[in-house]
């Protein structure tokens, strides 16, 4: 169980319960960091008009 | 014999670590064994013995040892937590492929488990079957590393530019007939409130799933075409009693915790329907195909014209079923714990402020993607660049894909690592036929000298192993030497087979 898991665990006996703690993520919108590296990733081109693939299932 | 040091950490709610071995290693003989730490406890090992502390840190030695066939298939505990439940997860992503694409080699069955083909033009990764929906989420992500092999750019989503879609399949091992289940209904119509991963059309509309468009049955056994949201296609790949429930109606998740919540929250209702513990919902199933395309179409306030009563709120029929699941199984064990902690707080933010769901829910965060993006440079709703963003979202290299760069960043929540990821591509999960498999493949690959000198191979199928040996009997009818073909079953998919591989891998080691 990784350090991350604990914190999703919120019932064992003798452990703080963290998991409401993880949940500060949320609060990126509101604070217009989202797109903090994300800009200079972002495509141009007709990318996505160019994707096409074969129907599957 | 507990020593005192772990009397004193389990007093303290520590676990204490446990060595394992990596696969390929542990096929090594005689070379050193390098060992990595984990914490789930295994009583038949003494690992403080086999750690030094320096300042307060474990650090793992490098031991020089003699490793029996025995050893090398000792159970190795999955390092997750407990998931009490019988149940296997599988799933199926159709990668979409947005640069050169290799099929050679393919079908390729890996020591994983997984199994990458190629299906309708696409890269396909099937997962190995795994025991809880965490495990399943960890493989699931194993496979977009493992599928980048093929192609210089894949994209795990569920739609193109001119209306194709393709899949991401999941399956469930279950107790009762998929055509039993119409009313689980209900939940799988709302289901992508937080398992959708979002979809801007062309004009301009976004819609919360990229597959809900797509389904026109309630129920149907077709993948291709009359699409069905309960599918019926039959094929258990198993020869045992139980059923493989086989569902196309989702959306290939990126973020960790939605993918978590559309497989567990799913296994949690079939627990319901297994012990006739269903809430009671009366619902119109012929509504089910508009209904679950009027979801999609919306970012709040869902409603199902199907359910006869006068709350047809999507939200409340979510708490149903969650009220439901949370009277029979909290406290079943730590990972239906997370499930129904994940599952009430995400409805009650969907409910309540969406925008605290971005970096769990997929369509949320792709949405406030988009939004921001089109603010920020006054596009117009549908422009050709925010649709790249709907793409971009989606493309499976860490380096390139706007998904992994906000991961990276650490504004995605998660419930893996990437170490737990890494080793996945490798080692098969533990407690399932897949480990079987996993452990004869890793054997078969390590010792290359079987197949080359002895031309000793193998051939998979989900629920058959076969060993091939190079004939040395000549056929009566055609006069040629045929390979000789040694089938094992491994059926059950909840036997990890240990004793049938540990005989497959003795009589391969006669042969060296």
């Amino acid at each position: 169980m990784t350090e991350q898991h604990e914190q999703y665990k919120p019932n064992v006996p003798g452990q703080k319960d963290v998991s409401k703690d993880y949940h500060k993520l949320g609060n990126l919108d509101k604070a217009g960091k989202l797109l903090e590296g994300i800009d200079a990733l972002v495509s141009n081109k007709k990318l996505a008009e160019n994707y096409t693939q074969q129907g599957g299932q | 014999m507990k020593n005192r040091l772990e009397k004193i950490l389990e007093k303290l709610g520590f676990r204490k670590p446990r060595i394992v071995e990596s696969p390929i290693q542990e096929l090594n003989i005689t070379t050193p064994v390098q060992t990595t730490e984990i914490t789930e406890t295994d009583s038949s090992e003494s690992p403080i013995q086999q750690y030094s502390t320096v300042n307060g840190e474990s650090k793992p030695e490098t031991t020089s040892q003699k490793v029996s066939i025995e050893d090398k298939l000792i159970p190795k505990k999955s390092n997750l937590p407990s998931y009490n439940r019988k149940r296997i997860f599988g799933t199926e992503n159709e990668y979409g492929i947005g640069g050169s694409v290799s099929f050679n080699g393919l079908p390729q069955w890996n020591t994983n488990g997984s199994l990458i083909y190629q299906d309708c033009g696409h890269i396909e990764y099937a997962s190995p079957e795994t025991s809880n929906p965490l495990d399943a989420v960890i493989f699931e992500k194993a496979g977009e590393l493992l599928s980048q092999k093929y192609s210089s750019k894949l994209y795990k989503n569920n739609v193109d530019s001119v209306g194709n879609s393709f899949g991401a399949h999941e399956n469930y091992y279950c107790f009762i007939p998929p055509n039993s289940l119409a009313d689980i209904l209900p939940f799988l119509v709302t289901r992508q409130i937080y398992a959708g991963s979002g979809k801007l059309n062309p004009d301009g509309t976004f819609e919360i799933s990229q597959r809900a468009s797509f389904m026109e049955n309630s129920v149907g056994g077709d993948t291709t075409k009359n699409r069905g949201i309960i599918c019926l296609k039959e094929e258990s790949l198993t020869d045992e009693s139980g059923y493989r429930l086989h569902l196309i109606l989702g959306d290939a998740n990126m973020c960790e915790v939605a993918d978590f919540l559309k497989l567990g929250t799913t296994s949690l209702i079939l627990d319901l329907a297994e012990d006739n513990k269903l809430p009671i919902i009366n619902y119109n199933s012929n509504s089910a195909v508009n209904d679950i395309k009027n979801i999609s179409s919306k970012a709040s306030d869902w409603t199902l014209d199907g359910i006869q009563e006068k709350d047809k709120s999507g939200l409340s029929i979510q708490k149903q079923y969650l009220e439901a699941a949370k009277a029979a199984y909290k406290d079943r064990d730590e990972i239906t714990n997370q499930l129904l902690y994940l599952w009430e707080d995400t409805l009650e933010k969907l409910e309540k402020d969406q925008d605290s769901l971005i970096g769990r829910v997929d369509w949320i965060t792709k949405k406030a993607l988009i939004d921001q993006y089109a603010k920020k440079y006054e596009l117009p709703a549908g422009d050709p660049i925010l649709r790249n963003i709907d793409l971009q979202y989606h493309d499976t290299d860490r380096e390139t894909g706007l998904f992994y760069a906000l991961q990276n960043q650490g504004k995605i929540e998660r419930i893996t690592t990437d170490e737990e990821i890494e080793k996945a591509t490798t080692q098969a999960p533990t407690d399932t036929r897949a480990h079987a498999r996993g452990r004869i493949l890793a054997y078969i690959n390590e010792n290359k000298s079987l197949s080359e000198k002895f031309s000793v191979r193998t051939k998979m199928e989900w629920q058959t192993i076969y060993i091939l040996t190079k004939g040395t009997d000549r056929c009566r009818s055609c006069g040629e030497y045929h390979d000789k073909e040694e089938p094992y079953s491994i059926s059950d998919p909840f036997n990890r087979y240990e004793n049938l591989a540990k005989q497959i891998i003795e009589e391969a080691e006669k042969k060296i």
